[in-house]
This record gives structure tokens, C-alpha cells and sequence, in this order.
């Protein structure tokens, strides 16, 4: 098969990783074309017949990595305020209606939100991933664990900021406030 | 008359994962571990179905123009 057309049906897949994992359209349009060109010059080293949606995660996550090692090195350098319109960035890029969930999950340390995208929404196996990230089956599993953990409390005081009592008991009270039937 | 067991067992519906207000511990982890996994995949969706962007379908079109040009031979090679 003609290596561009397999890459090319291979972009919404990695575009979907990226955005999933660093959440801005730039960036992951910016890793997805690292990892072309980068795959393009190693093409030869992709054994046909293999798996290679999972090559190619395996080289965008790479990029994704040494992309943040790049960034965190730059805030280090400078001081507070060059760090502070850093952190604000990504806000302007909010578009889309799950972003609560969305705020949650950069919430997460990286190997965290990684091993839950791949395994709860990419369809990889628990094997592919550990093989993508590098590491043993054993912590991918712990670490999709932790995930789903540290989501699920992020995501419960959420909902409670959002539906709790202040929010909902406010209309009750303001209609018919007068009438009190509680001794 | 020796059965006294009768209509002693209406009460046997333990009902392990209904836990409708917010509790924290039991019932709601399964529910929001639900709506996590949901959230999660309709993003990824979201995400998938969205527009390739014109740069990196150019891109490999680059690509594969300059890999042409570099190796003329590849046209006519008998493939093994």
C-alpha cells in the first residue's frame, strides 16, 4: 500500500490522540505533523503487516513528551509572568461543550490521561498501550485506576458546585418563601 | 403444619448499586464511572469526526513529491 494514503487514514486517529492529550487544536495539529514527518523518515523501520496506528501513537507520544519536557524548561526559565500567560492560554481555545470534563482531565498528571485515552477511548488493548507508553501491562491498568479515581473526585465536586443545594434550593425559595410548614 | 418459613421472605431484594442521591462510596462511583467513560469516548469522538486539516494532508503530499524525485528508480522495480 502507498505509505501517503496509509498515513493519511491514519490523521483522525492521531489528531483525536493528541487533541485528547494536550486538549489544544494548535498543538495537536503541531504533533500530528512531527509525527508525519517523522514517520515519513522511518518508514522503513515500520515492519508491514504490524500494527501501525500503534507505531504512529507510539512516535506522536514521544513528541507530545519531549514537547512538554521543552515547554516546562522554557516557563522554568523565565520568571512568573511569562509563566502566568502561559498557564492562560489554553482558556481562549475552549470550544467545545464538554469542557468541564475537558478541565478535569488536564487536571490529570500525563501518564494518567494517557493510559485512560488509550485505553477508555481509542480501543487500544491494555498490551498495545504498555507497549505505546513503554511500560509494563501492570501500570497501565494501575494507572487508568488512578484516573478514573482522581476524574471521579474531581468530577463529584464539581457536580456538587453545579447542582447542590445553593443552586437548586435558590428558585424554591425565592417563589413562596412564606410558607413554612416545617415545625 | 411444619413449614414456618412462610411468607417470611418478601424482604430479600438487596439492592446493591442504587444509590440515587449523592453518597459517596458506593453506588455512585458505578454511575459516575459511567458518565466518565461516556464523556470520555464522545470527546474522543468528537475529536475523530472533526475536519483534517488542509496542512497535513498537504503535508504528506510534500512528502511523497520530494520521496518521488529522490528515488527515480522505484518505477519500474519488480517487487519480490
Amino acid at each position: 500500500m502507498n505509505p501517503r494514503k496509509e498515513l493519511l487514514e491514519h490523521i483522525p486517529n492521531m489528531r483525536a490522540f493528541a487533541m485528547s492529550l494536550c486538549g489544544r487544536a494548535d498543538r495537536a495539529d503541531d504533533l500530528v505533523q512531527d509525527t508525519l514527518m517523522k514517520a515519513w523518515t522511518k518508514l522503513d523501520t515500520f515492519e508491514p503487516g504490524t500494527n501501525m496506528r500503534a507505531w504512529l501513537f507510539t512516535i506522536l507520544r514521544n513528541a507530545f513528551y519531549s514537547d512538554l519536557r521543552k515547554r516546562k524548561r522554557e516557563v522554568e526559565d523565565a520568571d512568573g509572568a511569562m509563566a502566568a500567560t502561559l498557564a492562560t492560554h489554553p482558556e481562549q481555545d475552549g470550544h467545545m461543550d464538554f469542557s468541564d470534563f475537558r478541565i478535569a482531565l488536564d487536571q490529570l498528571p500525563p501518564d494518567q490521561r494517557e493510559a485512560l485515552i488509550l485505553i477508555g477511548a481509542s480501543g487500544m488493548s491494555y498490551e498495545e498501550a504498555a507497549e505505546i507508553c513503554d511500560c509494563a501491562v501492570g501500570t497501565v491498568k494501575s494507572r487508568v485506576n488512578r484516573a478514573r479515581m482522581r476524574l471521579a473526585e474531581v468530577m463529584s465536586i464539581d457536580s456538587v458546585a453545579e447542582f447542590g443545594p445553593d443552586a437548586t434550593s435558590q428558585p424554591i425559595v425565592t417563589s413562596q418563601s412564606t410558607s413554612r410548614s416545617v415545625a | 403444619m411444619s413449614s414456618k418459613n412462610t411468607s417470611t421472605n418478601k424482604v430479600n431484594k438487596a439492592e446493591p448499586r442504587v444509590t440515587s442521591d449523592g453518597e459517596p462510596g458506593t453506588g455512585l462511583d458505578d454511575h459516575l464511572q459511567a458518565h466518565i467513560g461516556g464523556q470520555l469516548k464522545s470527546m474522543y469522538d468528537s475529536y475523530l469526526n472533526a475536519p483534517i486539516p488542509d496542512r497535513l494532508v498537504e503535508l504528506l503530499e510534500k512528502l511523497d513529491e520530494v520521496s518521488r524525485k529522490s528515488e527515480p528508480d522505484e518505477t519500474g522495480e519488480p517487487g519480490k
